[in-house]
Order: structure tokens, then sequence, then C-alpha cells
């Protein structure tokens, strides 16, 4: 319902302890640490944690280890931690997992890196076989000519673009094979008598050669056969490996997840260090907790004499400012999306969830008030929320709701106004009732923002803004007084006729607005000394926009109205088409296609402009965006 | 065009005011005569735009390789300005800017190892190298040789690049290690040129970079002749990348050359004559530069809304970098002024 009261909290005990208070009260805790270093800076006997994170590195490493496990880290229970801070030797414990677990992926990877290697050696010297698979001659001999020598193997296309360059004044055939992203398959006949040459040449482009007549015997065709079966066989080999692998993967998973949970935690414990101050013996943190958490703290710490924990109001706290975090009900929460996508509000002002919550759906459902729509979109709503399991599916429900009451009482029902009687009026029918309705509804969110606004200023005690501003008290009477003065002449059809009254109303206001910045001065304590000077001018034009502000924001809520009529008129033209369709099959047509369309764009536009009325009409005369986001230290998964 | 105007205003006011606080010539004039060091650093500090960086430096007391220092780090300060005002695919191109002085880091390092001396992180910055993809500085250091050092980059692109190295005891030489880094980074130029750069951005970075390679090949063949006395294959495996404005036979031809004195010969009838036109060859480095200077002068005039005016600009603060350090290098070496002023890229 409110932004929510924080406390201060402030944790010293001796530093042997800092890890048990980080791990039991702050991660997983509701906590929003303060960088003690800043706000007690004037102490010069607490000190800033220095020494580098010992953890990071092994979290990067087990981090790379987890693109073969796949796991998450995991939320430790209560139990958990008490375990883990019981563990002497923790590091050594997680070092040498990680040392034993890298040793045994890195074996796997040599493993079937060797195999891949030498089964595309073997593919290599098969296809280098293939256009001499029918001759019936030795291989053995074919490879030790007397005059002319071969070579087949490979080399880098680095190194092949290299050779390139001047391959045509060797004395060389080339003969490429295959071209891979990396590597070049090639093989090369030279006369014998200059091979030497040849091969040193070749050598020095890191040409590997693979050597075909070592352990081949037989025909073409027969070694052909044999490299089929052993590259079959590595094949299997590989497969094995592979299968054995995810074997262990499997059977280590929960131990890995373990650790990798442990070890997020330290690190996270470690990372802390930099907002917590220690003297020599004392370690120092504090945070910003809800009230109700301050007492739970308080509970469990109170037993412990070694500690000390002290806390204090939001107001009593200097150099710091309270983050602001939004408390609501489940059922107006998913608004909360609608106040973010504006800003966060300041500490201590009134969190406007709630009343956008109301204004938002309502003017939603007058300006799309129908039936049969608004059930589609109760049904979306119900498909987000039930099926997709997200919240904001909630405010389809709502919105879907409020637009079939503004339908029954339109008596619209797919854009139709023949099947039910409107409980009320159908906009078509009565279009200056529905606008003046607006603009009334308008003054009165108007009004209520500025009693917002006022409230604000009170508990911020910006006193200025609040007896001068134009949407202070100032504006506030002079917006009243505007509205009677209008009412009066529009039942009367006289002015009222009163010196005293206009003087009220309108000359204090608007003198009071001129002079804001003088005033604000003289009779509040300034609270910044170089303040610029005001300018008449400035203030002038200030002055004018005001009263105009006042003016078209309210004349601005004839949109209101103005959409509902929107929405009449097109479903009216949706069913003129239907009248006027011969075929059956042409009439339901235009129905569904008439009404996707009204839903899909004015749906649209709709919502855009009940957004747009909040955020220009309404929080800009009460909204100050400068919350800090409340931030806690969170890790892992719920289980 | 319209667009690009768009896209590089910004950048592009930045550059041209920093363009326009380059050393001018009357600058390198006066600082030729001076007399030390420290009157090196006291003009910068008083009359130029490296006086931010040298206010916090006592200059009567700088050191030549603390001078050195100051000027690198103005550097840094001029890229990272400039890389803040850039968005987009271009970017990933003006990054490999850091990528070639890691690369010259990776290089002195060898250089240390093969010498035969061991790494002092401490006397011997590394300004450019840093804990990053796969790069660890404190394994790097422990290397006692350059075959280590192969090792330990592993996990790094320029293990990758090196691999072949690593056992092979007939080629892991210090002059092919450097050479596999100089290739594979203009490879990595031409590579990403053309995946990130469009329209104009690609034809002037391209034209500058096949300029720069062709006078670098030309400059090793040159070399090759002159003082190794190597075979053609060896040349030509130690080339740059091959994307030349020269044809083919012509390269062919230089390669072919019985000696220097033939290759100048024909190297004057190609379109880099200009560098080759005296005979004595410590001219030819300066040349090159004096080429480059002016063909970045060139780029920054015609094409000020592309990345051509960045990259000139880089190229023009590089040059001035190196003359000043030529400069203090001449007066600390008691060398003419005469002399120093060969040395000076302007």
């Amino acid at each position: 319902m409110s932004v929510l009261k924080m406390k201060l909290v402030n944790i010293a005990g001796p530093i042997k302890k800092f890890d048990e208070i980080v791990l039991k009260h702050i991660i997983n805790n509701d906590v929003h640490l303060e960088n003690t270093n800043l706000v007690l800076d004037s102490i010069d006997e607490l000190i800033p944690f220095m020494d580098e994170n010992i953890y990071d590195s092994k979290l990067f490493t087990i981090e790379d280890l987890n693109k073969y496990f796949n796991a998450n880290v995991k939320k430790l229970s209560k139990k958990r931690i008490v375990e883990l801070l019981e563990q002497t030797n923790r590091v050594h414990t997680i070092d040498k997992y990680i040392e034993k677990t890298k040793e045994r992926i890195q074996e796997h990877n040599r493993a079937i890196n060797s195999y891949h290697n030498s089964k595309n050696e073997k593919i290599q010297i098969r296809n280098q076989m293939m256009p001499i698979i029918d001759l019936d001659v030795d291989i053995d001999y074919l490879f030790n000519l007397e005059f002319i020598k071969f070579r087949f193997g490979k080399l880098s296309v680095e190194n092949y673009r290299k050779l390139k360059r001047y391959l045509g004044d060797l004395n060389v055939v080339l003969i490429t094979n295959q071209i891979e992203e990396e590597t070049v398959w090639i093989s090369y006949f030279m006369p014998a008598g200059i091979a030497h040459k040849i091969d040193g040449i070749f050598e020095s482009l890191f040409f590997e050669r693979i050597k075909l007549a070592g352990g081949i015997k037989g025909t073409p065709k027969q070694v052909q056969e044999m490299l089929v079966k052993e590259i079959d066989e590595l094949n299997t080999k590989i497969e094995k490996e592979n299968s054995a692998f995810s074997k262990y993967i499997e059977s280590e998973r929960v131990s890995f997840q373990k650790i990798y949970t442990e070890l997020s935690y330290l690190q996270r414990v470690d990372e802390i260090k930099v907002y917590a101050a220690h003297t020599l013996e004392s370690f120092y943190i504090m945070g910003w907790v809800s009230e109700q958490k301050a007492l739970e703290i308080k509970k469990t710490l109170s037993s412990d004499l070694e500690m000390m924990f002290v806390e204090e109001d939001a107001s009593d706290v200097q150099g710091a400012k309270p983050p602001t975090k939004l408390k609501n009900k489940k059922f107006i929460a998913p608004y909360e999306i609608l106040i973010h996508l504006y800003g966060l509000p300041e500490y201590n002002t009134i969190d406007p969830t709630s009343f956008v919550a109301i204004t938002y759906t309502l003017m939603f459902g007058i300006m799309f008030g129908d039936v049969g729509q608004g059930f589609i979109f109760l049904l979306a709503g119900l498909f987000f929320k039930f099926i997709k399991k997200q919240p904001i599916g909630l405010i389809g429900i709502n919105i879907g709701i409020v637009s079939m009451i503004f339908g029954g009482l339109y008596g619209s029902i797919f854009g139709n106004e023949d099947i039910i009687k409107p409980l009320w009026t159908s906009p078509l029918h009565s279009i200056n009732t529905i606008l003046i309705l607006s603009v009334g509804m308008g003054v009165f969110l108007i009004i209520t923002a500025l009693i917002i606004n006022i409230i604000n200023k009170i508990r911020t005690k910006d006193y200025g803004e609040l007896f001068f501003n134009k949407n202070g008290l100032a504006g506030f009477v002079l917006y009243i007084g505007a509205i009677i003065f209008v009412v009066y002449f529009i039942i009367t059809g006289k002015p009222i006729d009163s010196i005293l009254l206009m003087v009220l109303f309108f000359g204090i206001p608007i003198v009071v607005m001129f002079f804001e910045k003088q005033l604000t001065q003289k009779l509040i304590k300034a609270k910044k000394k170089h303040e610029e000077k005001p300018s008449f001018v400035e203030a002038f034009f200030e002055l004018f926009e005001a009263l105009l502000g006042f003016l078209s924001n309210t004349i601005s809520f004839v949109r209101v109205g103005a959409f509902a009529l929107n929405h009449a008129g097109l479903s009216l033209a949706v069913w003129s088409l239907y009248n006027m369709s011969s075929s059956a099959g042409g009439k339901i047509l235009v129905v569904v296609l008439g009404n996707i369309l009204i839903i899909g764009l004015e749906g649209l536009i709709v919502g855009i402009q009940s957004l747009r009325l909040q955020y220009y009409e309404m929080f800009s005369r009460f909204f100050r965006t400068n919350g800090r986001k409340f931030v806690s230290q969170n890790i892992g998964k719920n289980n | 065009m319209l667009i690009d105007i768009i896209k590089y205003s910004s950048i592009s006011t930045k550059i041209k005011g920093m363009f326009s606080k380059l050393l001018t010539e009357e600058d390198y004039k006066n600082l030729i005569e001076k007399k030390s060091v420290n009157e090196v650093a006291e003009y910068l500090k008083n009359r130029t735009s490296y006086s931010d960086l040298l206010s916090k430096v006592n200059v009567s007391m700088i050191h030549r390789g603390q001078l050195e220092k100051v000027l690198i780090n103005q550097m840094i300060n001029d890229y990272q300005k400039i890389f803040h005002h850039i968005r987009g695919k271009v970017k990933g191109f003006i990054k490999l800017i850091y990528d070639k002085y890691e690369i010259e880091n990776l290089k002195v390092i060898f250089r240390i190892l093969e010498s035969g001396e061991s790494i002092n992180l401490k006397e011997d910055s590394f300004t450019f190298l840093k804990d990053n993809e796969g790069i660890r500085i404190s394994k790097l250091m422990e290397s006692k040789n350059s075959k280590q050092l192969i090792t330990n980059l592993k996990g790094t692109v320029y293990y990758d690049v090196l691999k072949d190295y690593e056992n092979s005891t007939t080629f892991l030489n210090l002059f092919n290690i450097e050479t596999t880094l100089d290739q594979y980074y203009f490879f990595l130029l031409l590579k990403k040129e053309k995946k990130l750069l469009k329209a104009e951005d690609e034809i002037v970075v391209h034209e500058t970079l096949t300029k720069q390679i062709d006078i670098m090949n030309l400059l090793w063949i040159y070399r090759s002749k002159k003082y190794f006395n190597m075979n053609r294959e060896e040349i030509f495996n130690n080339m740059l990348q091959n994307k030349s404005k020269l044809p083919k036979e012509v390269i062919r031809n230089l390669v072919d050359c019985k000696d220097d004195k033939q290759f100048l010969v024909l190297a004057k009838k190609t379109r880099y004559s200009d560098i080759f036109l005296e005979n004595n060859q410590d001219s030819f480095e300066e040349n090159y530069n004096h080429y480059m200077y002016k063909l970045n002068i060139k780029y920054m005039r015609n094409h000020s809304y592309s990345i051509g005016a960045i990259i000139s600009f880089i190229h023009l603060k590089e040059l001035e970098i190196g003359n000043i350090i030529s400069i203090t290098e001449g007066i600390r070496y008691n060398i003419e002024k005469e002399d120093i002023k060969q040395f000076i890229a302007i």
C-alpha cells in the first residue's frame, strides 16, 4: 500500500564473525547495504577492507566448468549455512574439487580431440585413395618411386595463402584435396633430386606430413577397407568416451552444484566486504531494512554478547538517503510496473500504485466499454495470469471486468448496440453528457493529485513548495476557486460578483505563485546559499504556464469521453459494413475482422492514452522520481 | 553523405579540435633548438596540448623514459575521448588500435626474452597489456624463454597465431615471431575492415591500408636484399598480406632482383617512387613516415566526415609522438640539429 518504512541497522562485531553475519543476516535477507566507508568517512579508525577477493577467480573457473554441468545456484537453507560455516578448510575443499573436476574434463577433451584428429586424418587418406581405387598396384610401391617423390599432409590456411604467392615458380605439382576452416589438406609431387629443397620450403610453412606408407600394405582397395574399419572403430571409441563422460557428469552433478552454490555464497560474502569497514578487531556494516526485518535481526543478535546492534530511523540518518521499496497487496502489485516506467517515488512520499490501479482501470473501462471485447481482455488476462504465470495478467483481468461493466452501461456487445439495452446510455446518443462528465472526472482527479502533492510536501518538509508552488496550496486554492466560479456561472447563469472572493481565490494565489522564490527564501530558511537570483520574466512565464497548465490539463480529460465516442463510432462503422454485406460468410468476416481491429488498434490507443493521462496530467503534479532503488543481496533460486 | 555528417558530426568536431592542437612546424623548430630533455618537457608543458598531463610532473627533474610515458598516456587519453564519441560497428574497428599496441607490447616481451634477460614489470611498462580475453599478465611474466611465453599465451588468439613455433626449434626465432604477429595484425585489419565498415569509410581505410602494406613490403624486400641475402620463398613468406596496389608481376620482379641496387632501379618505377628517391637507405623509413603523414593530412581534409578522419588523426598522433621521442633521443645523444630534422615526419 505504500512506500515501505526503512530503518538503518548498524552491525558491529569481531572480524572473525563477519562471514557468519553476512551469510545469516544479509544474503537473501532483503537488506539494502549502504557503503559504511562513505557514510562514516569522518571516523579515522574505520578502514575499508582492502584484500582482493580470493573467490573471484575460483568462481570464474567454476562457471567455466558449469558449461558441462548446467547446474544452477540454489538458495541455501539455514541448516546448510550453518554447515558451511562449520567447515574449517572450505577453501581447500573447493580448490581440490575444482582441480579434480577440471582434470577430468580436460582428460575427456584430450581423448575426444585425439580421436577426432586421427579420424580426420584417416578420412583424408581415404579421400586421397579414391582416384586410384581401381589400381592393382601395391601402395607401398607407388609411394616409393625412384624419380618422383610424393607427400601428403596439411598446413594452415594462412600458410597455404603464402605458398600460393610463389607456387608457380616451384618445380612442384600441388593438389589441393580439401580446404577446411583453418587447415588445408594437400598433396604434392616433385622430382626426387630437389626433394630436399622443396621439403625445406614446405617445412618452413609448417606443413605437417602424414606418412601413408608406414603402416599401410596392399592395394588401394584393401587399404580403403582397412581405413573404413579403423574409422568405425574410432567412432565407437568416441561414442564410448562421450557416454562415459555424460555418465560422469550425471553422477557428479549434485556435488558440483553443492560446491558451485557454496562458492557463490563465499564469493558474495567477500564482495560484500566492499560495503563494510573494520578496525583492528571488529568489523562494521550498515544497511537499510524494513522495520519488521530490523526487529527480527535485533532479536537474533541480542543474545550474542559479542555483537553490537544499533538501529536508526530514516529521519535521523545523515549522509544517506533511504531507498524506496514499494509494498502493495497482491491485487494491485502488478500496477507497480506502470510506476517503474515513470520512475521511483522518493522515500517518505505516497506510493501512487493504488491510485493508479483505480484510475487506470477505470479510465480504460470508460474509454473501452464493451461487454464482448472486455470479455476477450478478461480471457487474455486469465491466460497470462494462470497459464503463463505472469502477474501482469491481473491488469488484463481488471480492465476486462471494468470494460464489461461499462459495456453493460453503454449497452454495447462486440460493438453492437442493438442486442442489449443500455443500463445507462449509449455514448453516441448523449455526446455532451459523456464529455462533460469526463471533464468532471478530470477535475476530481487533478484535485486528488494536488492533495497527494500537499501531503507529500508536508512529509518531505518542503514548506516552500507546499505553500507557494502551483502544485502546492496556492495552486490548490486557485484551482478550487476557478471551479467554484465556473460551476456557479453554469448553474445560475451569472458570474459571482464579489471582490473579496476574487482576491481570495485568484489575487492572493497568483501573487504568491509569482513571488514563489522570493517568499521561499525570505520566509522559509533557504536551504542552498548560492541560489540564483529569481528573474521576473521567468516568474511571469512560469505563472503563465501554470495557469495554462490547469486549463489544458483539465480539458485534456475530454479525451476520456472522446475515446468512448470514438470506440462507439468505430463499432458503428463495423456494424454498418455488416449490414451492407450480403452473404452470411461476409457478415461473419466483417464482424470478426472488425472486432479484431477494434481490440488491437483501439485497445492499444486506449491503453496508451490512459497511461498518458496518468503521467502528464497527474504524476507531473506530485510525483518526484528521485527515489533510490532498493537492492538486496540475493543469490540462487528457490529449491 | 548527409547521414555520414550526422553520424560523425560530434566525433568530427572533436577530432578537428584535437587536430588543431597537434604540434606545428614552428613547434618542431623550437623543440630541435632545445639543449636538454628537461627543456623539451618545459616547452611541451608551457606551449602545447601536453600541458595538462605535464602539469603534475616536475619537468626540471624529468627523465627521458618518464617523458615518453607521459606522451603515451596522452595518446591513450585522446583515444578514450575518441572512443567515447563513436557508436556502432565502427567502434569495433577503432578498437583494433588497442590490439596493435598489445601486439607491440608482446613483441617487447619476446625481445627481452630472446636477449636472455628476464622481464621486470616495474621497469618496463606494458601499458597496453591488460588482463583480458585469456591474457593473464602474471602468467606471461613467469616465462623464461620464448617457447614458454607461447605456451603461456594459451587461450588467447596469439597462441593460435604462434602455436606452430611452440615445438619448432628450427624456426623459433625473434624475426619469425615478429613477422608472424605483424602478418596476423594486418590480416585482422583487412578482415575487420571488410566486415565492419561501409561505403566511404571502407574506401578510405582500404586505401590507407593497402598503401601501408605495399610500402612495408617494399621496405622488407629491400632489406632482405641488402642485408639478409634470403631466397625468394623466404622473402615471400615474410611479406605482409598480399592486398597490393602493385601488379603481381611487379612484386615478383622486385623479389627476383639480384641485389639491392637493381631493386632500387625497379622500385623507382613504381607508384611509391617518392620513398626510394635518394640512395641513402637510412632515409627510406623517414620517407615512409613522411609519405604517411602527407597521406593522413590529405584524408583528414578530404574525408572529415568518415572513419578515415579518425584513423588519420590517430596515425598523425602516433607520428607526432614518434617525432618528439626522436628529438629527445637526438638531444640526449648529441646529434646535429640538421640530422635530427631528418628524423621528423612533417
